[in-house]
């Protein structure tokens, strides 16, 4: 859109009628979330409706994290391997019950 | 719509089923834990890999993480689901050893992540049309564009992939992440949004310089 924003094309609330594409890509994370105030989020829709760039990189922005997802997803482990899995389980059975041991000699002890 | 609701059945008792064992595991009952173990250690595994990238530091987060589960479950309130209380152990833990790592002085922490670009007046320069922006989850995935993504997200730093993962991946929200990373909300936003940006250059990069090997990928 590349309309410099000057401080006589402010409307009376404060949000200028033009924004840059700056400040646009700036909101996009709460444009996105839906929690920009109803001002703002008109001047971005407004942005948006004159500005093509700017609404394909809207578009991206929203796909960016089912992609990404998808993408690392496609390329997870699949988990701990047995011999992990066994080395987890005689981790934790090693630490409970020497932990138990000690509960119950400290026990005895108050008996 | 059968196999939905089947589908749907069976998390139902999945759930109940969990909530059962978590109840003997807060009993001090270590059988119903270990079960507990067994239904979530990959879950708790691939979320270590992600954050530590390090099989073997994976696999010594993912004993401290039970570790601590067990020794913390008398307290557990169930608030959240016994998943998700695993997943905020695990990312705190994760992060105490990214915090320790960069201390060591090979460690940068200030790189600088890429950014859209723009003209004098602020206005975006040209954006090229990517097919992957309508009706991702429709697609599968080229291969090479997945590992493009991961190695852009391995590239991130730290501080920006952690909060990246936890929220477009393994989906907490905002407060969540705040107090697990021990941030205010506007930092986490703050980064979210810069590592989205520098995914989102990285991908297009990976585009711009293969744009005839990827059938159909640029419009």
């Amino acid at each position: 859109m590349g309309d410099k924003v000057s401080d006589k094309k402010r409307c009376g609330s404060g949000i200028p009628p033009w924004l840059s594409c700056r400040e646009v890509i700036a909101g996009l994370l709460d444009y996105s979330d839906g929690t920009l105030d109803e001002d703002r989020r008109r001047a971005l829709d407004r942005h948006f409706k004159l500005c093509p760039p700017c609404r394909e990189y809207l578009a991206q922005y929203l796909a960016l994290p089912g992609l990404v997802a998808a993408a690392l997803k496609s390329s997870a482990p699949r988990g701990l391997d047995e011999a992990a899995a066994e080395r987890l389980e005689a981790f934790l059975r090693g630490h409970v019950q020497g932990a138990c041991a000690a509960d119950a000699a400290a026990e005895d002890g108050h008996d | 719509m059968a196999d939905a609701a089947a589908g749907q059945r069976e998390d139902v008792d999945e759930a109940r089923e969990a909530a059962r064992l978590v109840a003997l595991a807060r009993a001090r009952d270590y059988r119903a834990f270990e079960e507990l173990v067994r239904r979530y250690r990959s879950a708790v595994y691939a979320l270590a890999l992600r954050m530590l990238r390090n099989p073997g530091d994976a696999e010594e987060l993912t004993q401290e993480t039970f570790l601590s589960a067990w020794q913390n479950l008398p307290g557990f309130r169930g608030d959240a689901s016994f998943g998700s209380w695993l997943h905020r152990i695990c990312a705190n833990f994760a992060l105490m050893r990214l915090r320790r790592k960069k201390l060591e002085p090979e460690l940068t922490e200030d790189a600088v992540l890429p950014e859209p670009r723009f003209d004098g007046n602020g206005t975006l320069l040209s954006v090229p049309s990517y097919e992957w922006a309508r009706g991702t989850e429709e697609k599968v995935l080229d291969r090479e564009l997945a590992q493009a993504i991961e190695e852009a997200t391995e590239k991130l730093t730290d501080d920006y992939r952690v909060v990246f993962l936890l929220r477009d991946y393994d989906g907490f929200s905002y407060e969540d992440i705040a107090s697990t990373l021990g941030m205010t909300v506007p930092a986490v936003k703050s980064r979210l949004h810069r590592a989205r940006l520098a995914l989102r250059e990285s991908i297009a990069d990976f585009y711009g310089k293969k744009p005839k090997r990827l059938g159909g990928g640029r419009i």
